[in-house]
C-alpha cells in the first residue's frame, strides 16, 4: 500500500438529474452549500438575491450559500437539468486558482454530462467515496472556469495566425451544426467557399487532426452523451441520431475512439437517476 | 453579488509524463525516471517490468503503482498485442491548514471493473493532448484514477461481505501465485502461508474463480512462459521452463501444449518478428 494525503478543499454533498414534471416551481430557499446547475434541455428561470437568471440549454449557473434563491416561472414541460451541491474550505496556500463564472456557456457539454453521470450513478450505487466525489465536482468546475495565471495563446497570435484560427473555428461550427447530416470535408469546403485541400491544411495546422477526424470525434462525443442519457433509444438508433448511416461502422469508430464498445460504455454508468430536487 | 467564484487548490501531485502504448511487436524499452511515482494500467496483453530491486508481471486489467527513491531506469518488455498506460508523477508539498483525505492505494491490483478506469485514463489522455490544458484537470483525473484503483481492493457493502470475502481470499491466492510461481508451490503451501485449511481454501477459490488453485498456478506459469519465450530469445526452452517453475522440461512441454495447443518451439517460431514497435509518447506538464 502507498498512502497519499490529498488536500481536501472541496466537499461534495450530493447531485441529481431533474426531469420536469411539467408543473411546479423551484423551491424558494436559503441553503448552506454551493449549488451548480447545468441545463441540458429546455429553459430554466431562477432568481438569486436580487438577480434573475434565464438559463438555456448547455448553460450553467452557480448559486452561492446563504443567499435566497428560487424559481421565477413554473417548470417548462421539457426542462432537464443536472444539479450538485458542494462546500468549500479555504485553502491558505493554494498553488493553482480557478475562477468559475456565475453563468457559463459550456464548451464541452458531452464531457460535463459524463462527469455528472459518473457522479450520480456511483452515488446511487453507494460506491461514491468522498475523495472521488470531490475530484468529480472539481473537474466540473474546471470545465466551466479558467485557471488563473495562464495566458491563452490564442490572444497573442499574429493576425495571419488569427485568420487561420477563425477559419478552423468556422469549420468547427459547421461540424457542430451539421454532424447529424452526411457532411464531409468537400461539403464543408463548398459551404465556406474554400479549396478543400487548403481548408484541410489550415484545419490540421490549428487542431492537429483532420476534418474527417473532427467530424467523427464530434459524432462519437454526442453518442457518448446519448448512450448515458437516452435509455429509450437502442444503440443503432443512437448511431443514426449522430449521423452514422451504418451501425457497424459506428461500432468500429466508437471502439477506436473510446477503447470500448457502445454497449460496454452504456453499462459503465447504467443507472440514470431522476430526482425531483 | 459576486460574478465569479474563485477557488484555490493545493495540488497533491505534479504530473511529469503520460504514455499510451499500443504494441505491434515484441518490444523492450528503457524509460528514465526521476525520484517519481509511476502508475501503470495494463489494458491488454502481458507486460513485464524490471525495476532493479524487483520484477513485476502485469496481466490484462491489472494496475500497479510504485515509488522510486532516486533517479534510475525502468526496463519494460511487452508482447505484440499489449496495450497499456504509464503515468509518472510527483507528490507536491502538502498544503498548510487544509484538512487531508488519506487515500490508500495498493501496489498491485486486479481491477474489478476495468472499464471504469479505462474511461478515466482515456479522458486523461484526451486532456493531456490538448494545448494549454489546465494542470488542475490532469491532477483531479489522476486522483480519480488512484481512487478507482484503491476501490478495487476495498469491500463494497455488508450484503456482499461474503462474496467479497471469497473474492478477497482468491485475490490473496492469486497474489501469492504471482509472487512465487517460479518456486515449487502447491495448494498446501499457499494454505499454510494464508493460514487456511487447504480443502476449505480450494473450495472457496473454486467457487469464486471457477478453477482449481493448481490450474491457476499452471495458468500463471504458462502465461509467464509465453512472454519469456518471446522476450528472452537467448534462453532455451528448458531454461524458460526452469524460470517459470517447471524443473522438468518434458512436463513443461506437455502442460504448454495442453494450454496453448502449440509446442513452446512452435509458439516462439510463430511470433518470430522482433523488430521495434513504437507507441505514442506524450509529454504532459
Amino acid at each position: 500500500m502507498i498512502t497519499f494525503a490529498i488536500s481536501d478543499t472541496l466537499e461534495a454533498l450530493n447531485g441529481g438529474l431533474f426531469v420536469s414534471p411539467g408543473f411546479g416551481t423551484h423551491a424558494v430557499r436559503v441553503i448552506d452549500s454551493y449549488e451548480l446547475i447545468f441545463v441540458t434541455q429546455g429553459t430554466l428561470d431562477i432568481f438569486e438575491g436580487e438577480r434573475a437568471f434565464h438559463l438555456e440549454r448547455n448553460q450553467t449557473l452557480l448559486l452561492f450559500p446563504g443567499v435566497r434563491h428560487g424559481g421565477l416561472l413554473p417548470y417548462v414541460p421539457d426542462v432537464n437539468f443536472y444539479w450538485a451541491h458542494f462546500r468549500l474550505r479555504a485553502c491558505a496556500s493554494p498553488d493553482v486558482s480557478l475562477s468559475v463564472p456565475k453563468v457559463a456557456m459550456v464548451r464541452d457539454p458531452e464531457g460535463l454530462t459524463e462527469l455528472f453521470c459518473r457522479f450520480i450513478s456511483d452515488q446511487e450505487a453507494g460506491i461514491l467515496d468522498p475523495c472521488s466525489a470531490a475530484q468529480l465536482i472539481a473537474l466540473m468546475l474546471c470545465a466551466l472556469g479558467e485557471t488563473v495565471g495562464r495566458t491563452r495563446s490564442s490572444r497573442t497570435r499574429k493576425s495571419a495566425e488569427a485568420a487561420r484560427a477563425r477559419l478552423a473555428d468556422a469549420v468547427r461550427r459547421v461540424i457542430e451544426e451539421g454532424y447529424r447530416t452526411p457532411i464531409s470535408t468537400s461539403s464543408i469546403a463548398r459551404a465556406l467557399r474554400y479549396n478543400p485541400d487548403y481548408l484541410e491544411r489550415v484545419f490540421f495546422s490549428q487542431e492537429e487532426m483532420s476534418i474527417v477526424d473532427a467530424i467523427h470525434q464530434k459524432r462519437i462525443d454526442v453518442a457518448r452523451a446519448l448512450l448515458h442519457n437516452d435509455m429509450r433509444r437502442n444503440i443503432n438508433e443512437i448511431a443514426f441520431e449522430c449521423g452514422f448511416s451504418d451501425p457497424g461502422y459506428f461500432h468500429r469508430m466508437f471502439k477506436r475512439l473510446t477503447g470500448m464498445t457502445p454497449r460496454e460504455f452504456r453499462s459503465l454508468y447504467a443507472r440514470t437517476h431522476i430526482n425531483t430536487h | 453579488m459576486r460574478d465569479a467564484l474563485s477557488l484555490g487548490f493545493a495540488r497533491s501531485f505534479q504530473i511529469l509524463s503520460s504514455l499510451h502504448v499500443v504494441s505491434e511487436s515484441v518490444t523492450h524499452r528503457v524509460l528514465h525516471h526521476q525520484a517519481a511515482l509511476c502508475f501503470l494500467f495494463n489494458v491488454h496483453g502481458d507486460l513485464y517490468l524490471d525495476l532493479k530491486e524487483r520484477r513485476l508481471a502485469l496481466a490484462s486489467d491489472e494496475a500497479a503503482l510504485f515509488a522510486f527513491a532516486g533517479a534510475g531506469t525502468i526496463a519494460l518488455s511487452y508482447g505484440n498485442d499489449a496495450e497499456f498506460y504509464l503515468l509518472q508523477f510527483r507528490q507536491g508539498r502538502p498544503a498548510e491548514g487544509v484538512p487531508r483525505l488519506h487515500l490508500e492505494v495498493p501496489e498491485h491490483v486486479t481491477l474489478r471493473n476495468s472499464g471504469r478506469l479505462k474511461h478515466l485514463v482515456r479522458m486523461f489522455m484526451e486532456q493531456a493532448r490538448r494545448d494549454g490544458v489546465s494542470p488542475l484537470v490532469l491532477h483531479h483525473l489522476l486522483v480519480l484514477m488512484l481512487c478507482e484503483t484503491a476501490r478495487s481492493s476495498h469491500r463494497r457493502s455488508e450484503t456482499q461481505a461474503h462474496e467479497d470475502g471469497l473474492e478477497n481470499m482468491a485475490s490473496h491466492v492469486d497474489a501469492y501465485i504471482a509472487a512465487h510461481y517460479h518456486e515449487p508451490i502447491g495448494t498446501p503451501d499457499i494454505a499454510a502461508e494464508l493460514r487456511y485449511n487447504p480443502d476449505y481454501l480450494e473450495r472457496a477459490y473454486r467457487s469464486d474463480r471457477h478453477m482449481s488453485i493448481r490450474e491457476a498456478i499452471h495458468e500463471r506459469r504458462i502465461r509467464e512462459a509465453r512472454a519469456q519465450l518471446l522476450l528472452q530469445r537467448a534462453l532455451g526452452v528448458a531454461q524458460v521452463a526452469a524460470l517459470c517453475g517447471y524443473p522438468d522440461a518434458g512436463y513443461f512441454r506437455r502442460v504448454f501444449k495442453r494450454a496453448t495447443s502449440m509446442t513452446p518451439h512452435g509458439y516462439r517460431a510463430l511470433n518470430a518478428s522482433d523488430h521495434h514497435g513504437e507507441g505514442v509518447a506524450l509529454q504532459a506538464q
